[in-house]
Order: C-alpha cells, then sequence, then structure tokens
C-alpha cells in the first residue's frame, strides 16, 4: 500500500465522517418539517461513504467485495426515490406525495435490488465480476447487466427530475431567496452533475459521485437548516400554537378535521390522532347546534355560547378560510378563546352599574315626590300667614304681626329648600333640560339684581356692578338657569358677608366667552374646603349653616347647571378677605349649533 | 258696576278658601272643587279669570284648560294655573296666561289677578 493510496483512504473517510455527523444533527432537528426525508437522504449518502470505505479496505477479495457492493447498493439504489420525496418536501409540494406515489417511485428499485441480492441465478444485475489491478481504488469490477443499467437510469431520472425542481423552485421563488441560500442550492444540484459529466467524459478515473453527492447534501443540510425550516418563525409558531390556551382546529374542506392543538384536545376530550381524519361533527358531538350553524361560514368573528344556565361557557370564535397557492380553498382554521370568566365579569359590573343607576333613580324620584308633596301643605302655610299679615281675618297687633312675618319667612325658606332640593334632583337624574331662547342680558340681570338689592339693603351692604362696555347686549341661553345661577351666587356672597360690599362684574374675556363674577368682602373659604364646596350638602362646617341657613345645594346647583352650559365654574378665596366666583360661559352663536 | 267673576278650580279646600279670599275684594268669587262640576258649570258661565288646579277628580285641569281654550265664548277668559308639579307647569305654559308653581304667595296672586282684570286677552 503505498502513500497515494493511504491518501485516497483518507480521502475516502472525510465525506461518511461529515454526513453522519449532518445526518446525527438532521435527527436531532427532525421535528423541523422536512428533517425527517433529510435525514433519509442523508443516511443513504452517509452509508454510500461508508460502502466505499469498506470496499477499499476488502481489496481484491471477490467474495467479500461481492457483498459489501451488494449492501452498498442495497442503501444506495433508493437514493433517487429518497432525493425527489426530500426535494418534493423541500420545494413545499408535499401534496403531490400520496402514499402511491412514494410506492410507485420505492417499487421499481425494490425489484431491482431483490434481482441484485438473486445475482448469482440470472446474473442480470452483474454479468461478470473480476478483479482488475489496473484500477487505483476498486480493484473488482462489476461489469453492469440490464438491471444494473435500468436501476442506474432510473436512479438519474429520479436525480434529474430532482434537480429541476430545485432549479424551478428557486427560479420561480428568487425573490424569497437569500444569497447564501441560492449559491447552495445551485451547488447541490451541479456537484453530482458535474462530478457524473467528468468521469463519464474520463477527465476522472475514479468515480466521483458519491464525493459529489456528500457536496449536496451539506449544501442541502446547509440551506434546510439555515434558512428554511430552521426558519426561528416556524419554531416559534409552532412553540406558540402548541402552547396557547387557545383551542385551535384546522378543518379541510371537506369538514374533517386535519389538525389540532393540546388546547383543542382538551376542550374536545380527543387527542389529535383520534380526531384527525374525522369528520368535525363526530369530535365536536356535544355541540351539534354550532357545527350545523357555521358549516358555510368561511370567515367569522363571534362570541358564542355553550352548555346550559349555570355550566354555560362563553367562547370568541375566529373562523378564517384556508387557501392553496393558487387561491383555491382548502379549508379553515377554527380559533376558540374561552372568554367566560370576562364575561361573568362583565355580567358582575353591569348588574352593579344597573343597581347604581337604579338607586341613583329612586333617589332622585322620591325627591321629586317628596318636593312635590311638599307644596300644597306649604301654600296653605304661606296662604293663611300672608292673608293673616294683610288683616284679612282682622287687624293684627304689632307682636302678632311681627309673629305672622315670622310664619312667612320660615315659609319662604321651606319653600326655596324644597324647590333647590328637587333642582338637585333633577341634575343628578340628569333630567334638566336647558331651553335656549335669545334674551336680553339686561332683562335677565335686572330680575336678578331687584331680588338681590333687596336682600343685601337688609343687611346694611351694597351691590356694586360693572359691565364691560363690550358685552354683547343679547345671548343665547336658558335665562331660567342662569338667573338661577346668578341668584344662588350672589345670594351666597350676601349671606356670607356682614361688611363691605358685593362685586358684580360681567365682561367678555375673549370672542368666544363670557363671563359673571360675584366678589365679597366676606369670611372667605378655606383651602381644604375649595375641594368640597360644590359638592351637593356640603358648606364649609355646620355651625355656619346654622348661623346663615341655607340647605348647602346652592353652590352644587349652580356648578352643575353651568357644566350643563359647557361652562366652568372657579372659586379664589382668601379667609378673612372674601371670595370670588367666576362662571365662563361659552357664547353661542347660533342656536341650532346646540341643539 | 259688578265685580267680574273669578272661578276657583281647586280640589284642596283650604288652598281654594286662601285664593277665594284673596281674590274676593276684586272679583266676584265661584268655588268648584271637582273636575266634572267644573266642566258642567264652565258650559253655563262665563268667567274673566279663573285659577285652575292642575290635579283634579274626574276631569284634569289639562281637559279644563283646553275646554276653555276651544271655547269661543271664553276667548276674553284669563286662565292661572296652579300645580306643584313642575314638570307639569313647563308643558302647559303656552296654554295658560300664568302658571304658578305651589306655594303660591297670595300677595302675588293678587297682583296678578289685578293685572289681568285691567288688561283682558285680546
Amino acid at each position: 500500500m503505498n502513500a497515494l493510496f493511504s491518501a485516497y483512504f483518507v480521502l475516502l473517510l472525510i465525506p461518511p465522517l461529515i454526513t453522519s455527523t449532518l445526518a446525527v444533527y438532521a435527527w436531532r432537528h427532525r421535528a423541523v418539517q422536512g428533517a425527517k426525508a433529510f435525514t433519509a437522504l442523508i443516511f443513504v449518502i452517509t452509508w454510500w461513504g461508508v460502502g466505499q470505505v469498506v470496499l477499499y479496505l476488502v481489496g481484491d477479495h471477490i467474495t467479500p467485495a461481492t457483498w459489501a457492493m451488494k449492501f452498498l447498493l442495497l442503501v444506495i439504489n433508493f437514493l433517487g426515490p429518497v432525493l425527489l420525496i426530500f426535494v418534493l418536501q423541500y420545494t413545499q409540494r408535499e401534496r403531490w406525495l400520496t402514499r402511491t406515489l412514494i410506492w410507485v417511485l420505492f417499487l421499481p428499485e425494490l425489484i431491482f435490488t431483490i434481482i441484485l441480492f438473486t445475482n448469482e441465478l440470472h446474473h442480470l444485475y452483474w454479468t461478470r465480476i473480476y478483479v482488475d489491478r489496473t484500477l487505483p481504488n476498486a480493484l473488482v469490477v462489476f461489469e453492469f447487466g440490464t438491471i444494473n443499467w435500468a436501476s442506474l437510469i432510473y436512479s438519474y431520472l429520479l436525480i434529474g427530475i430532482s434537480m429541476a425542481l430545485i432549479v424551478h423552485w428557486a427560479l420561480s421563488n428568487s425573490a424569497k431567496l437569500y444569497r447564501q441560500q441560492a449559491w447552495a442550492l445551485l451547488i447541490s444540484v451541479v456537484a453530482p452533475l458535474a462530478a457524473s459529466v467528468s468521469y463519464i467524459l474520463g477527465f476522472i478515473k475514479i468515480d466521483p459521485t458519491h464525493f459529489a453527492f456528500s457536496v449536496s447534501g451539506l449544501a442541502l443540510g446547509w440551506s434546510l437548516f439555515r434558512f428554511q425550516f430552521l426558519n426561528l418563525m416556524s419554531i416559534a409558531r409552532e412553540v406558540v400554537i402548541e402552547g396557547m390556551s387557545d383551542s385551535i382546529l384546522v378543518l379541510d374542506a371537506q369538514e374533517r378535521i386535519t389538525d389540532m392543538n393540546p388546547a383543542a384536545e382538551r376542550l374536545f376530550g380527543f387527542s389529535a390522532s383520534q380526531a384527525v381524519g374525522r369528520a368535525v361533527g363526530d369530535v365536536l358531538a356535544q355541540w351539534p347546534h354550532l357545527v350545523e350553524r357555521y358549516r358555510d361560514t368561511r370567515n367569522a368573528l363571534e362570541e358564542i355560547t355553550v352548555g346550559e344556565d349555570d355550566l354555560q361557557d362563553w367562547y370568541e370564535m375566529r373562523i378564517s378560510q384556508l387557501h392553496d397557492r393558487r387561491g383555491q380553498f382548502v379549508g379553515r382554521v377554527v380559533v376558540l378563546r374561552n372568554i367566560t370568566a370576562q364575561k361573568l365579569a362583565e355580567k358582575v359590573l353591569a348588574i352593579a352599574r344597573d343597581q347604581a343607576l337604579e338607586s341613583s333613580r329612586a333617589k332622585s324620584h322620591l325627591l321629586a315626590k317628596v318636593s312635590h308633596e311638599l307644596r300644597t301643605p306649604l301654600g296653605g302655610i304661606v296662604g293663611f300667614a300672608e292673608l293673616l299679615y294683610d288683616d284679612t281675618f282682622g287687624s293684627l297687633g304689632e307682636r302678632q304681626k311681627h309673629a305672622t312675618a315670622q310664619i312667612i319667612e320660615s315659609a319662604h325658606y321651606l319653600t326655596d329648600m324644597v324647590n333647590e332640593l328637587l333642582d338637585e334632583a333633577k341634575v343628578e337624574s340628569n333630567t334638566i333640560q336647558l331651553r335656549l331662547s335669545r334674551f336680553l342680558f339686561s332683562d335677565m340681570f335686572e330680575k336678578v339684581n331687584a331680588n338681590m338689592e333687596v336682600l343685601a339693603n337688609k343687611k346694611g351692604l351694597s351691590i356694586i356692578t360693572y359691565i364691560a362696555l363690550d358685552l354683547p347686549e343679547t345671548f343665547i341661553g336658558d335665562e331660567q338657569r342662569l338667573r338661577q345661577v346668578l341668584t344662588n351666587l350672589i345670594g351666597n356672597a350676601i349671606k356670607f358677608t356682614d361688611q363691605g360690599e358685593v362685586r358684580l362684574n360681567f365682561f367678555k374675556p375673549d370672542p368666544e366667552h363670557w363671563v359673571m363674577q360675584v366678589g365679597d368682602t366676606g369670611i372667605g373659604i378655606p383651602e381644604d374646603a375649595r375641594a368640597y364646596i360644590f359638592d351637593p350638602f356640603r358648606q364649609v362646617d355646620a355651625s355656619l349653616a346654622s348661623d346663615h341657613g341655607g340647605t348647602g345645594l346652592g353652590l352644587s346647583i349652580a356648578r352643575q347647571l353651568v357644566e350643563l352650559m359647557g361652562g366652568q365654574i372657579t372659586l379664589e378665596s382668601e379667609v378673612g378677605q372674601g371670595s370670588t366666583f367666576t362662571v365662563l360661559l361659552p357664547i353661542i352663536e347660533n342656536q341650532e349649533k346646540i341643539s | 258696576m259688578t265685580k267680574p267673576l273669578a272661578l276657583v278650580i281647586e280640589d284642596n279646600d283650604k288652598l281654594s278658601q286662601i285664593f277665594s279670599l284673596t281674590l274676593q275684594t276684586e272679583f266676584e268669587i265661584e268655588a268648584i272643587t271637582d273636575g266634572k262640576a267644573a266642566l258642567k258649570r264652565l258650559g253655563e258661565i262665563v268667567p274673566d279669570l279663573i285659577i285652575l288646579d292642575l290635579h283634579l277628580p274626574n276631569v284634569s285641569g289639562h281637559e279644563l284648560l283646553k275646554y276653555v281654550r276651544a271655547d269661543a265664548r271664553m276667548a276674553k277668559t284669563r286662565v292661572i294655573l296652579t300645580t306643584a308639579d313642575e314638570r307639569q307647569s313647563e308643558a302647559l305654559q303656552d296654554l295658560a296666561d300664568i302658571v304658578l308653581l305651589k306655594p303660591i304667595s297670595p300677595v302675588q296672586l293678587r297682583e296678578l289677578a289685578t293685572r289681568m282684570k285691567d288688561n283682558p286677552r285680546a
């Protein structure tokens, strides 16, 4: 054995070492789609490489060499079909891979292989086996018989088809291919071709085909794991779909289940292996109405319920249709998400909301009813007291007159309170309707001022009014409610001011707004009270209420009315110095605009 | 000169009494507490002023008001509507001359009625 032959031996070892490593790697990643076929392919190529080593070691002993060759061919005869199957998968043509086709592909080689093992009987595979010492590698020569030729031609036919499919696929997907991937594919096609051609044309004396196939296998493996099936997307997707709590069902066009994830297995009580291939109606036998109802629905996003009453479950169901590359409908994906917990929470919330609304409505109703019922007896009190005061029932002495005046005042106070309670009830139940009309500012103001001046004078206060020159003469608004706001604010100012004055300012801070401002020199409002002063039934402190009277509703109603008008009310105050309430209102140009 | 006729239609007898007392110096008063009786009486007389309560037994104040407004004989009759129900009062503002929300001040009522007596409906 000379040096040249030792080098050749080392060279022989390289391909099976590389391809067997690749085979192990591929087998570990067999979950990746197409990797199993690839493992088979690389196994065949490895077998080929190992066979070459064995043949080399056997040397010129005819019988062992014959057996070595037989076992070599036992596997590599199937290179063609295995390669084609892998390529069909790799180029996303799995749907061609029917059981029949696989049998058709393997059958000829099976027959050829049987003939090979019975060669001694008929010599159809090899016509002659002899030792040729002029060749450097295989000293034993197997002379091709008809069947060997047939097997070879058949293999090359399938290999040729495979190469053509790769080229076609690479060209039609060129936009989606990475540059390196394209190179890898090109090498995988060209290497065996070049090797075969070189050998056949006599450029090389040693058959390099299995070297070339090792190179092809490497290139394909690189391309497969680097760029396609090891694509993170597909793995991530698989993990997500397997792990997700939503149930996923894949149906084919004939309503048979073709896939389901573990969540769907749990939901329907079938394992995927039991369910796949069965009609959806069988698997969803508990839910026949759903199967019926959505039989022809290709796209939907709906909430559905299953089960009865307390055991009812809610699902959000999404149906999406699937198309093949030609746009043909091939099936549907159904995703079911259990939203029962969410639905129950919504239900509880809705009940709570309804109860809150109902209780608010009931409160408003009660207030309205009470106010209404109070009006009639109040009419009796006010009526008789005023008639009494007017000497309708004979003239009164000084003390009787004074007492009667007290009755009248109390009754008026009670009447105010009833009115305010009613307003508060209406504001709270959102039943106040503004009645917009164009009114004269001077009319509105005079009506308020006339009443308020009497009140102010009684306490020895003066009301100082400033009306800006550019204030419009007329406004559109609810005159009555505006009067109510202004009356409340001025009444409040008078109530809490013992000396000094009440200042009224009316002006237009910008073209879109106007302002009513009521300032006083009264007791002021402490900072902590400013936060709640506009809340219903709140006054700065309870002792003040007894001193000054009032329901504590005036400011609350004023604020709510102002807000209803689209304005806002603000307060500036300093304890002992006085308070200023500012009402900012939008100027309504056009009545239609608001209604 | 005879005093103008005021018809007080009010089912609460205390209020009816107050309204009558309030208006007696300026008006001839006739008081009715029942809606049906009021309807019948309105077919016979033509009051100058009606003090009309909305809540009445048998025939409502609303019905009576519509009847008065539809009858040409009472074209000049003034109607002061009295009610404890604010929403109703707002709804009927156009049919009545004035709507007063209870409690009603006799001083205010007298002033309004006197003014109306001097300015009958056009």
